[in-house]
């Protein structure tokens, strides 16, 4: 059994106007230990869908369904407020993006960490101090005592997205989620950063789901990948088979759209025209069909669903028009299909 | 052939800010020069100096010391009066299209602006001229009359990239202009940016911590760090054989976008973050996080001695005293070619 599965998950958040449908139908599993990455550009849905996995999507005009939210079993969505405090942190915990800001500016950072760990298990003062230095040992700060005795002000980025991950890792949860964790940081730190979740993730056992918009970070971090677009998932698969054959004309797109610091880009970057859809207003069908080279006339009159590959069936994607490995090399669609929308 | 004479020429630039506690000195001692219609990609980390040099460069700062020579002549200490025939012919684009447009003003007065300042044609031919550039930067002339809330990040880049172009400028300077824009509409604006380099023949100054985005456009590549360069030269020769350890380091931090290289591949984390620029450690500035430094056993040269810049093979200048050994480090080897050519 997975440890967490997510079935037809969607998040409606009404407003004066009407109602944007931010996460629309949504499935995925994670295993336990695995890291999986959630990729997607802004508004696509991907940092909704994990704060619904937390059970903090706030308010009374918002709408959170799913056919299945179960981790390690248990159903999320039925669970009352007081029961989802006790397992936040002990089951699921996350890392958001911007690590200066996450943190109580006017708190010791010792106090940020023994919170946590003295609201769910009982320990002294004493004793949640030197765990407290322990998980900072471990997530690679040099000097625990000089940081559990500093506030965030005296920290750089990095060091703070540290603590932040020692935070999340103090009660041993068994699923990780991490918001954009080095966005806000430098490629060198980042790669510190990075270093610590693989090495961390791997000792502990903990699952991983990694929100980013960066598919290099996936490259090097995941085994397994999501792509979403305007609120959907529209490919996912093992990581080294969506980037060695994408199916899914975004995927091909947004690999494409990368430029790459160790090769030079063949042919233009610019692979994906236009911008994406007002989550307000989205087009009938696949949402992706008019920014899409390959669209038939289908795609703008019935949303494809996500269906396995035919010859590797651990890759899924929705398109009605699948990219040929061919045509991911070309950038462009290469058959003239019969019906294909001008 | 000969080199045509640079359209930009900058010598031992030094720009220090008094803080209260101390002397930061954000740019120690560059040197660089842009040959006419040439891109030079400057790349480094946050604090490295990069945007000081930019703003340094268009005299939106006022140098500490050195100069700054813009065909022919000499910017650095002029004053806002003698300024005024220049500020027309280098233009800037800034990095957070969302702070760096007044949101109370429309597209076409904010593209119309700088035509009006300087006085350039009657109101007719300014109108002419905003519509051009809309169409040039790729936005629908629907957009003329729109604010700034009513656009996207990727239009709102293009409406800036049109006000830098409005006045036909000779030197365009870049800071991050893509940092803050998604993948896929990243992509277009560097596109659109190589595209109006090469049409106009204009000269890029173009600043990111992207070293992927720099391959793309730049021709040149000068990779600074805490206030000096460490290294220069033609992009290729930089990005495939990179000649300072801090280069190496760097791309050996970018993540590559292809798991057959990421599982491959063996990374140099550099240790710590880097020093404040206030206090900049002594001799070569790297070498706190230096992992060539420590591979050799910790060399003193390093400490006691700053680098001067020397030849690097292949082209461009490099400053570390081991310059000859980081093509030899196990740790420096370009990662395997990826599945597809």
């Amino acid at each position: 059994m997975p440890l967490l599965e997510v079935e037809n998950l969607a998040v409606r958040f009404r407003n004066r106007t009407g109602v944007v449908p931010a996460v629309n139908g949504v499935s995925f599993t994670v295993d336990a230990g695995e890291t999986v990455g959630l990729v997607g550009e802004s508004g696509s849905g991907k940092s909704v869908t994990s704060l619904a996995l937390m059970g903090l999507v706030p308010g009374r005009r918002t709408e959170v369904t799913a056919a299945r939210l179960a981790l390690d079993g248990v159903e999320l969505l039925s669970l009352s407020e007081s029961e989802l405090r006790r397992r936040r942190g002990r089951d699921v915990a996350i890392v958001f993006q911007n690590p200066t800001s996450s943190l109580n500016p006017v708190v010791r950072i010792s106090k940020q960490i023994t919170e946590a760990l003295q609201a769910h298990e009982k320990l002294t003062r004493a004793a949640a101090r030197s765990r407290a230095a322990e998980l900072l040992a471990d997530v690679g700060i040099p000097d625990p005592d000089r940081v559990l005795d500093s506030y965030p002000h005296r920290l750089s980025g990095g060091m703070c997205q540290r603590v932040m991950i020692a935070i999340a890792l103090a009660l041993k949860p068994k699923l990780l989620i991490a918001d954009e964790p080095t966005t806000a940081l430098d490629v060198t730190i980042q790669a510190q950063v990075l270093e610590v979740m693989r090495t961390v993730t791997r000792e502990s056992g903990t699952a991983l789901i990694l929100i980013t918009h960066d598919l290099g970070v996936v490259a090097a971090t995941a085994q397994h990948v999501n792509v979403m677009y305007a609120g959907r998932i529209v490919e996912s698969g093992p990581v080294v088979d969506i980037f060695a054959r994408p199916r899914h004309p975004y995927t091909v797109g947004l690999l494409r759209s990368i430029a790459r610091p160790d090769r030079d880009a063949a042919g233009t970057l610019a692979a994906i025209p236009g911008q994406p859809p007002d989550p307000t207003a989205l087009p009938p069908g696949c949402p992706f069909t008019p920014r899409c080279a390959w669209r038939l006339d289908r795609c703008s009159a019935e949303e494809p669903q996500l269906t396995p590959d035919e010859e590797r069936p651990d890759q899924r994607y929705a398109c009605h028009n699948p990219v040929t490995p061919a045509e991911a090399e070309a950038g462009k669609p290469l058959r003239a299909a019969a019906g294909a929308g001008a | 052939m000969s080199a045509p004479a640079p359209l930009l020429s900058v010598r031992d630039l030094r720009v220090h800010y008094a803080r209260r506690h101390a002397n930061v000195r954000a740019v120690d001692g560059v040197d660089l020069e842009i040959s006419r219609g040439g891109t030079l990609g400057l790349v480094g980390e946050s604090g490295c100096g990069k945007s000081t040099l930019g703003k340094a460069v268009v005299r939106l700062l006022k140098p500490t010391s050195g100069t700054i020579e813009f065909d022919g002549c000499d910017l650095a200490p002029l004053d806002e009066r003698g300024l005024r025939p220049w500020r027309r012919r280098i233009g800037m684009i800034f990095q957070d299209p969302y702070s760096s447009l007044n949101p109370r003003i429309d597209v076409h007065a904010w593209i119309e602006e700088p035509l009006r300042i300087h006085g350039r044609g009657s109101r007719t031919e300014r109108t002419a001229r905003v519509r051009d550039l809309l169409d040039r930067v790729g936005l629908p002339q629907a957009a003329e009359h729109r604010y700034p809330s009513q656009l996207s990040g990727g239009q709102r880049q293009r409406v800036g990239i049109a006000r830098a172009l409005a006045l036909d400028p000779d030197l365009l300077v870049a800071d991050e202009p893509t940092s803050a824009l998604d993948v896929s509409i990243q992509a277009q604006v560097l596109e659109l940016l190589a595209e109006i380099q090469r049409d106009l023949e204009l000269t890029l100054l173009f600043i990111s911590h992207d070293l992927g985005a720099v391959r793309q456009v730049a021709g040149e590549i000068a990779v600074m760090y805490l206030g000096r360069m460490c290294e220069l030269g033609p992009a290729r020769r930089v990005l495939d054989r990179p000649a300072h350890p801090y280069t190496v380091a760097l791309l050996s931090a970018a993540p590559v976008p292809d798991p057959a290289v990421e599982a491959g591949r063996e990374r140099i984390v550099l240790r710590g973050d880097p020093p404040s620029p206030a206090a900049p450690p002594s001799g070569c500035r790297f070498h706190s996080r230096c992992w060539l430094r420590e591979s050799l056993d910790d060399p003193e040269i390093c400490v006691t001695t700053d680098p001067p810049p020397v030849p690097a093979a292949g082209g461009g200048t490099v400053r570390c005293h081991f310059h000859d050994r980081v093509a030899g480090a196990p740790l420096a080897q370009p990662p395997p070619p990826g599945g597809h050519a």
